[in-house]
């Protein structure tokens, strides 16, 4: 079930009615949820759920096992276990294909050929999501950041909770578990800013993401050999925007929808294509998964503590595993290695450059004044050419990501110097629609919020008829047809 | 890397200043949400007709499934003869325009708009596009 379908609306209105109606029985309130989130996601295939429930089951138990345990070493056994059960099933999904096709590859080049055993393997939808809540729970529980669950239905929620179930945000335990023990809350101030958020993603998923998709990204990454540098450069431009206005209009959505429900979860973007370094990128792209990322694999293995050549390596190893994460492709682990070795980069810069304190006090008087403003200058120039290098080495990134294979990738590059052939895609509408998409990232982040309190101030039946007149509208300036969310495939 | 703030804020906006007491209660909003939720409803039932008999079309046969066919195919000719379908039409139409634009019609457009007329047109544009305008 895809948000923006008439499906979704109407499974939407019958849980937000029926879940409202249920709020005076908190337990109630949560078997309605849990029993509508799995029919969400069972609505795609019902196997599905099984897998989903035996998943919660694993954390679970270990949970619990946690919670009777207090030898530290039975402990690290059994987070151990928790988390290599999670991450069985999750590889077996992700990467026995890829696995069985290199292992396949590589008999045939040592002139050995073996009748391997192929199976047809559906990836289930958003596994890798509900993969790492269930990590980030068992971990939580053993580093005793949050208590175990004492009602099973909270830890199945938590997990299976149909907003952000197939891709992200990744919500905390220790932020959602404390929320369904309380009683729900939605004033106006939280409806509006759902319904504004809804607003937001859907126009950037539906329009924007949609139009880019369609109009240029598909093409120039389907047939790279075709086209000429100023079609290439306006694609990964493209889809430096595409990707960005569908993944974080489905995070919108998903925040905006668990607010109406009354429920909060983190931002998972923040303007991420004004950051000034690669450092500064990653704390805005995909929040909850940098920040898992962080917390769950970079701190173990040492976070930055331990000397240079530690944390270098360490990062390395942690984008790595976040670009295999994305799937069983050599495209997707270079792409990590890539933003690996450019963190590292950026890292060594910065111990590099020598510090100077923001906002000098130049004292007072004319050449003073000069002064502040030579160094605001000095500031803005700096800052600029960072936003323009940094945001040109992720779309040099998102080249490997998109491209089909590594060979479409290496044309794509080859392609971007070849000024020779007219532009026969990247058209004047699509050109200003890139444009305007990335100079939204200099608007004020809040703009959601601001448009949230609007709709609140002007009460919740002119706020749903704002809504519906902006569903029109989106749908108008849409084109045809639901494509589905990029992110669903990882 | 440290952690930003990623929680959503108000800051300047507290509810109760701007709105009374019963808005800012739970059952008030969801009740007048649900009835602005359900209004949401009938402005695309309106204005999205057509994708209404779209979506009825793909359910399985049967009677009941028949009639809901015929009425919302007859609700959608209501809907049209009164032209609420037109702003949706319109819209699409400016948007197809817009993607129609070939580079060589901007910088026409531009000139008419610089009022220098098309020989002075060029060089508006990158050379490197190897744009003219040719009116």
């Amino acid at each position: 079930m895809l948000f923006p379908t008439l499906d979704f609306a109407i499974f939407f209105l019958v849980v937000f009615a029926t879940s409202w109606a249920l709020s005076g029985s908190i337990g109630g309130r949560k078997l309605f949820l849990l029993g509508a989130s799995y029919f969400f996601y069972g609505y795609w295939d019902w196997r599905f759920m099984l897998l989903l429930a035996g998943g919660s089951l694993i954390n679970y138990w270990a949970g619990m096992a946690l919670s009777l345990e207090s030898e530290m070493r039975r402990r690290k056994r059994i987070v151990a276990v928790g988390v290599a059960l999670n991450l069985v099933v999750l590889a077996f999904f992700k990467y026995y294909g890829f696995f069985l096709e290199s292992l396949g590859e590589i008999l045939f080049n040592l002139g050995i050929e073996r009748d391997l055993p192929f199976l047809e393997i559906i990836l289930p939808v958003g596994i890798s999501f509900f993969t790492f809540q269930g990590i980030s729970y068992i971990v939580d529980v053993y580093r005793r950041d949050v208590s175990p669950v004492s009602q099973p239905v909270d830890l199945f929620l938590y997990i299976s909770f149909f907003p952000q179930l197939v891709a992200g945000p990744i919500v905390r335990a220790a932020h959602f578990l404390p929320q369904l023990r309380r009683e729900p809350v939605l004033d106006a101030k939280i409806a509006g800013f759902g319904l504004s958020l809804i607003l937001f993603g859907l126009f950037k998923k539906m329009v924007i993401a949609h139009h880019l998709s369609e109009g240029i990204v598909d093409q120039v990454f389907a047939d790279p050999w075709s086209y000429g540098g100023f079609d290439l450069l306006l694609g990964v431009y493209a889809y430096a925007v595409q990707i960005y206005c569908d993944f974080s209009g489905y995070s919108d959505i998903a925040i905006g929808t668990a607010a109406l429900l009354g429920y909060r979860f983190v931002k998972n973007f923040d303007q991420p294509y004004r950051a000034t370094s690669l450092i500064d990128f990653w704390r805005r792209w995909h929040i909850s998964l940098s920040t898992w990322l962080r917390d769950y694999l970079f701190i173990p293995l040492g976070g930055s503590w331990n000397g240079w050549f530690k944390t270098a390596r360490n990062l390395i190893i942690t984008m790595f595993l976040g670009g295999i994460w994305h799937g069983a492709a050599w495209n997707f682990i270079l792409w990590g290695l890539f933003h690996g070795i450019l963190l590292m980069m950026n890292r060594a810069w910065r111990g590099l450059k020598p510090k100077t304190d923001k906002g000098q006090d130049f004292g007072a008087g004319g050449v003073a004044g000069i002064l502040a403003i030579a160094d605001w200058a000095n500031r803005f120039v700096a800052g600029t050419i960072g936003v323009a290098i940094t945001f040109n080495l992720v779309c040099i990134g998102w080249i490997l990501f998109r491209s089909q294979d590594l060979e479409s990738a290496s044309a794509y590059f080859a392609g971007l110097q070849n000024w020779d052939i007219p532009a026969m895609v990247a058209t004047p509408f699509l050109t200003a629609l890139v444009i305007l998409s990335l100079a939204m990232h200099f608007m004020p982040r809040n703009l959601p919020e601001l448009f949230g309190i609007v709709l609140a101030k002007s009460g919740m039946i002119i706020a749903g008829l704002v809504f519906g007149a902006g569903l029109v509208l989106i749908k108008a300036m849409s084109p045809e047809g639901v494509a589905p969310f990029i992110y669903f495939q990882f | 890397m440290s952690e930003p703030d990623h929680e959503y804020d108000f800051k300047g906006f507290d509810v109760r200043y701007v709105m009374g007491a019963s808005d800012a209660s739970s059952s008030h909003t969801t009740r007048t949400l649900l009835v602005g939720l359900c209004l949401a409803s009938l402005v695309l039932i309106v204005f999205l007709s057509h994708m209404l008999v779209q979506e009825v079309r793909g359910l399985p046969p049967g009677n009941i499934e028949d009639r809901i066919v015929s009425y919302s195919q007859s609700w959608h000719e209501r809907v049209t003869e009164f032209g609420l379908g037109q702003p949706l039409v319109m819209t699409r139409e400016t948007i197809e325009n817009w993607q129609s634009l070939s580079w060589e019609e901007v910088q026409c457009l531009i000139s008419d708009l610089a009022q220098t007329g098309p020989d002075y047109a060029d060089g508006y544009l990158p050379d490197w596009l190897g744009i003219t305008c040719s009116e």
